[in-house]
């Protein structure tokens, strides 16, 4: 709370957030239980879901909101405890499950809107909070957007206590730090910070720590609210943030000194800083053979290369210099281009499109119907289009190896990222061919060069170069031999294992 | 703010760019694209030019129909030529995907440059392009037809493809030849295209040679295909295959067991140069051949003795041959070996003091051509 | 200087390779093989060795003020006036070789893959391309130029294929040009592998002792030289000598008439990544010069302010030649004779003043990063 307040004495010059700072100040607790009572519905603006209680005769009162409590353990905790009593004299001290005493009305508040239940007692100026928030969670069940073939198959809920529980399962560490912040000014929103105190660079915790205090926005509803708040280049194409449902994900990330943010009522958690790579590896890769881990990797590389620049090297190629074509090729290529009516950026755009719209259609809809859409959109419009002489039935193979290509990314934000980048690729080949393309891979190297995130180079391990941590990019060499963190976090201790594999030697 | 001027104005040249755009834009279906082309003199001394025009169908799976058409047309230089035949037909006419430049025989007595001048200069052309003389008129060789092969260029194209992979035309493209056509020290041949039969009908496009070439301009000598390939192991230009019949006995009966056939394994053709004092330059041309009989009618190579006696009467034949080519060569002068070449690098001074193109025809050339038979086939 | 510019040494090695390696590259084989003929490959080996002499004066001048640029060095030895006006000196020499290289650029696009596209539109997006990278600071160019060093690789995988039909017998006979021609030819083969020149402006950057960073010059430059030889020795021995004086970018001219399986033109591609070692070029100049323009300005700290202006300025005078070929060579000999002065005869002028006068920079800074 004191960290709130400071917070909030930033800007006292906000006068918009009146009510909610009214709760800030002490409010003292009348003896009087209907003064209470009616100084709270008066402040919750008299909700319906307020429960009151009057026991004892009338020297107790419990207050709780029905929708937030749990009726069940209101009455195992307080209302069954206190009957067992004397009329006459209410000892809290007795009670099996002993409630919180405060003094402050306000405090009492905050509390109540937490699903705790009040409890007042005639004649004195304190009250008692009870712990009986009702818990309605899903099942920690796999991501359906980050499933794995093997490994760990819990995923993150959207009870921040629960995820935190899962990461704390997993690093029985007294290392692993955790801060709670309060964002959002009026949803008041629990923000979880996660990392290994002795491996994140205490720059990276500092900055966050800084960023997440700026944020002055009234509520925070996801991770991505508080990831467009905190990243460094907002207008970049690139995610600076990786997201994730993956607890065992989470892990991993910690243990090389990143920083987890999770937010109350998301699964998602927000690991930072992150390089480009990040994004194109996968538990997967760890829990197979390294071999086929890094056959997957060189896979999912090719994809990136293949999405950004096939369709645009395709159109420099039928638009500018079809003497690259091998000969063999040539007659196939032109019999079928010959007729369609289009140019070729134009025929590479409106496919571009179409699939896009194919995607966006059925990603919403349930199953059924979105399959239904990839039939009808897929099979028949393609095939249609082709007899129509609109698309010629090459750009159809490039176009849909591209968007298979752009899909195999484990990420759907750099999923997003690669679809958005075949649009400057496709144009400036249309522009200047080959020339084009050049000048837009060195602009996209540049930018990616240039980014940061954090502080940690975004491009690394590629540029700055280091040759050591090559092993865990295009290929993932066998874990024993990763004895050494990625250092683009500055970690502040690089080594993560001695000789795992010492008992070859003796 | 200028620097943010500065960066509006950067914006608008951008936008310019876009807006302005695609200057260089050759769409590929709009391409009328040329797969093979001739050149021709005309009896006035004009250039004409003849190209094959491929047109596809496109049919419901994949290509469909195919059909070609030849059209000629004159100039004064070979671009004209080429400006002219694009006026006959839609679409613009495209020459870098061209596979065979085929000359008539009428423009390779003069020089060849200056028809191939448009060719090198191009920045579009192919210069893997494949080069080939016609017998007569190049004209007469693309406008003849095949059955299976409707197109005129994948015709020419795979025929001097496979001559290269059975030894009896060198490897080399349209670059190739400028290379060496400006070298003092060597000179090219190019394959002879003939029509084969006097009879149009039952003609068919084949290879007849090898056309030596001395300087930029064609002898009117030719190598025969047997020739070509014996010339290829001389100059240490194996294809993938080398496979001569030779005539060893006069005497058996039937004719068939006179003969045998063998394929070349290993070729190893040195090139010993001697100059003396005065300048005069003997060269000794050895090639030892390991070979292998891939036909033998006779079928008695059980022992050793047959063997060398084989190996004897083959060396011998060849060597005979091989004394034939270089005749046949100098005659013509057409340093075809790059004697020169060898005498520019390792005797420099010597170079200096010759006029090599009155020089060659009267080098000693010696060969000797040393055959091996090693291997027998899968019976003996 | 900030922390933000620090560089290691395995990046000054990049970046000397990419500003090394330009648009020289392409008639390299062309511009010896004027003068030296088949012994031009001799005359690169001989302007490396040069170039290894040049590097050494430059790094023993800079080591005697290992936290100053180039600029401060000048003013320190020269006084205020006279450092000032060779300051300019090299502001107009770094602008004007970054300017001869876009118009160079500009016209071998023209010749071979865009004839109809204008040239300023080539020089404009090699001109934004340049102030984008050049508005970051020193670490992003060398990251930038470590990234794209990988298609070094490629140019010379390319490069090789050139071996199966290469006929090193056009190689002999060796030494036949004579010294004085294979030294007129190393003239001309220096101009292909300049731009070691940076070490001048970014030597306090780089991080780590000094004989370190002269050990990562001399092995990029030792590396570079024996690249651009090896391209030297396999154009000679592809081409006919005769046919190799008609052939001004030979090392294109000979890919294109390879032909693989999956390509036909292994020029287009080799052209698409000779740019980018242009652009590196290209952008190194540029950087030089915004550093020293904001040096004058004493706003060291704020060079990328001034890379848009500067940007626009090199652009305008790029386009000065306009599509006039002889033009456009001439701009690039007066780059090269200004290098000349500009990298080796100043340099060396320095070092001399330096030791006469004994000037040299407290030692304050004892490699303090």
């Amino acid at each position: 709370m004191k960290l709130l307040k400071k917070f909030l004495g930033k800007k006292e010059d906000n006068n918009y957030m009146k009510d909610y700072r009214n709760l800030e100040d002490t409010k003292q607790i009348s003896s009087k239980l209907d003064d209470n009572l009616s100084y709270i519905q008066q402040k919750l603006n008299h909700p319906s879901d307020l429960q009151k209680m009057y026991l004892k005769d009338g020297k107790a009162l419990l207050v709780y909101l029905e929708t937030l409590s749990d009726q069940d353990k209101v009455n195992e905790k307080v209302i069954l405890p206190l009957s067992k009593m004397d009329n006459n004299q209410i000892q809290i001290k007795n009670m099996e499950s002993t409630g919180k005493q405060h003094t402050d009305l306000h405090e009492g508040i905050k509390q109540l809107l937490k699903g705790h239940a009040l409890l007042f007692i005639k004649g004195t100026p304190e009250l008692y909070t009870f712990n009986a928030t009702a818990i309605h969670n899903r099942s920690v069940d796999e991501p359906a957007n980050e499933k794995v073939v093997r490994g760990s198959h819990e995923g993150f809920v959207e009870n921040i206590i629960i995820n935190i529980n899962l990461i704390r399962k997993r690093i029985e560490s007294t290392d692993l730090a955790v801060r709670y912040y309060k964002v959002g000014e009026r949803s008041n929103t629990n923000v979880g910070v996660l990392f290994m105190q002795s491996l994140a660079d205490p720059e990276v915790v500092k900055k966050l720590d800084e960023r997440l205090k700026w944020i002055t926005s009234d509520t925070i509803i996801s991770p991505g609210y508080v990831e467009e708040f905190i990243e460094d280049t907002p207008s970049s194409p690139f995610p600076q943030m990786l997201n994730t449902e993956r607890p065992d994900g989470v892990m991993s990330d910690l243990m090389e000194g990143r920083v987890a943010v999770m937010v109350e009522g998301s699964p998602t958690a927000l690991i930072l800083p992150v390089t480009l790579m990040a994004f194109y590896q996968t538990p997967d890769d760890y829990n197979g053979r390294w071999i086929a881990g890094s056959y997957l990797r060189m896979i999912r590389l090719l994809s990136f290369f293949l999405a950004v620049t096939l369709p645009a090297f395709y159109t420099a190629i039928i638009a500018f210099h079809f003497e690259f074509i091998p000969n063999d090729l040539v007659l196939p290529i032109k019999a079928s281009i010959d007729d369609i009516a289009y140019p070729p950026i134009l025929e590479a755009l409106v496919m571009v499109i179409t699939i896009e719209l194919i995607r966006e259609a059925g990603v919403r809809l349930p199953t059924p119907v979105g399959q239904t859409i990839g039939i009808v959109g897929g099979l028949i419009i393609g095939d249609a289009v082709v007899r129509a002489g609109l698309i010629s039935n090459v750009m159809i193979v490039i176009i849909a190896t591209t968007a298979i290509a752009s899909f195999v990314v484990p990420s759907n934000e750099m999923s997003t990222t690669v679809r958005i980048l075949i649009y400057p690729m496709i144009l400036s080949a249309a522009l200047l061919g080959f020339v084009g393309i050049t000048f837009a891979s060195m602009i996209i190297l540049i930018h990616l060069c240039k980014l940061e995130s954090f502080g940690t180079p975004y491009f690394s391990p590629w540029a700055p170069l280091k040759w050591n941590e090559l092993k865990d990019t295009f290929i993932r060499v066998p874990v024993w031999k990763m004895n050494q963190r990625p250092s683009d976090t500055q970690v502040e201790e690089l080594n993560r294992q001695r000789e795992s594999r010492g008992w070859k030697k003796t | 703010m200028i620097t943010k001027r500065l960066g509006q104005l950067i914006l608008l040249l951008g936008c310019l760019i876009f807006t302005a755009g695609c200057w260089d834009q050759r769409l590929f279906k709009e391409a009328q694209l040329v797969l093979s082309g001739g050149t021709d003199l005309t009896d006035s001394g004009k250039i004409s030019m003849t190209v094959s025009l491929p047109y596809v169908r496109k049919s419901e799976q994949g290509m469909g129909e195919e059909s070609v058409q030849i059209i000629s047309a004159h100039g004064n230089t070979p671009r004209e030529a080429r400006m002219n035949i694009d006026k006959k037909i839609p679409g613009n006419l495209d020459a870098s995907k061209m596979k065979v430049v085929v000359l008539g025989k009428k423009v390779t007595e003069q020089k060849i440059y200056p028809v191939l001048d448009v060719f090198y200069r191009n920045p579009k052309s192919n210069l893997s392009a494949l080069l080939a003389v016609a017998e007569g008129p190049a004209k007469a060789i693309l406008s003849k037809d095949s059955a299976d092969t409707p197109k005129v260029s994948d015709y020419l194209r795979n025929l001097l493809k496979s001559a290269e992979t059975s030894s009896i035309i060198p490897t080399q493209n349209i670059q190739d030849v400028f290379s060496v056509m400006f070298d003092p020290g060597k000179d090219f041949m190019l394959p002879l295209l003939s029509l084969g039969n006097v009879d149009i009908e039952n003609s068919i496009n084949n290879i007849k040679g090898l056309a030596i070439f001395s300087g930029e301009q064609y002898t009117g000598e030719y190598l025969t295909p047997e020739q070509g390939v014996l010339f290829q192991l001389m100059d240490n230009n194996k294809g993938r295959r080398a496979r001569l019949t030779k005539k060893i006995s006069e005497n058996r009966d039937p004719e068939i067991l006179n003969y045998i056939t063998i394929d070349v394994n290993t070729v190893n053709s040195r090139m010993d140069l001697k100059v003396s004092d005065n300048n005069e330059i003997t060269v000794d041309l050895t090639t030892d051949l390991t070979v292998k009989a891939i036909e033998y009618p006779k079928d008695q190579l059980t022992n050793r003795k047959e063997f060398n006696k084989l190996n004897e009467s083959l060396s011998k034949s060849f060597t005979q041959e091989a004394d034939k080519i270089i005749q046949k060569l100098q005659e013509a002068n057409s340093d075809a070996l790059g004697i020169g070449r060898k005498i520019i690098a390792f005797h420099h001074d010597t170079w200096e003091a010759l006029e090599w193109e009155e020089t060659y025809p009267e080098i000693t050339i010696n060969t000797k051509v040393n055959v091996e038979l090693v291997q027998r086939g899968i019976i003996h | 200087m900030s922390s933000g510019n620090n560089i290691t040494q395995q990046q000054l090695f990049f970046l000397v390779i990419q500003a090394q390696i330009g648009v020289g590259i392409l008639s390299l084989a062309f511009n010896v093989f004027d003068t030296a003929r088949q012994d031009g490959w001799i005359s690169m080996l001989v302007a490396g060795l040069a170039i290894q002499v040049a590097i050494v004066v430059i790094w023993m001048l800079c080591r005697r003020f290992p936290s100053s640029m180039l600029f401060d060095i000048l003013s320190r030895l020269l006084g205020k006036w006279i450092g000032n006006i060779v300051n300019s000196g090299y502001l107009i020499y770094f602008t004007f070789t970054a300017a001869a290289v876009l118009a160079v650029n500009a016209q071998v696009i023209k010749n071979w893959i865009l004839p109809a596209t204008p040239s300023w539109v080539i020089s404009f997006l090699m001109t934004f391309t340049g102030i984008y990278v050049c508005t970051g600071n020193l670490r992003v160019l060398a990251r930038f130029f470590t990234v794209v060093s990988v298609l070094l690789v490629v140019l010379f995988l390319v490069t090789t294929y050139g071996l199966r039909e290469a006929n090193f017998i056009h190689l002999f006979p060796i030494g036949e040009a004579g010294g004085m021609k294979i030294l007129s030819g190393a003239k001309e083969a220096i101009l292909a592998i300049l731009g070691f020149d940076l070490l001048l402006v970014i030597y306090p950057f780089v991080q780590g002792k000094s004989s370190g960073i002269l050990k990562k010059v001399s092995l990029a430059n030792l590396l570079v030289t024996l690249f651009y030889t090896y391209t030297i020795v396999i154009t000679l021995a592809y081409f006919s000598p005769n046919e190799l004086k008609l052939v001004p970018e030979p090392i294109i001219y000979m890919l294109k008439t390879f032909e693989f399986p999956v390509f036909a033109r292994v020029d287009l591609v080799f052209l698409s990544i000779w740019l980018v070692s242009v652009a590196t070029s290209f952008m190194i100049y540029l950087f030089m010069a915004s550093k020293g323009i904001a040096y004058m300005f004493h706003r060291s700290e704020k060079h990328y302010k001034f890379v848009p202006w500067l940007g626009g300025m090199v652009f305008i005078v790029s386009l000065i030649p306009g599509n006039d070929e002889l033009k456009v060579s001439a701009m690039s000999t007066y780059a090269s004779n200004l290098s000349f002065i500009f990298t080796m005869g100043i340099p060396a002028f320095l070092l001399i003043i330096s030791y006469l006068f004994r000037k040299k920079e407290n030692e304050v800074k004892a490699d303090d990063n």
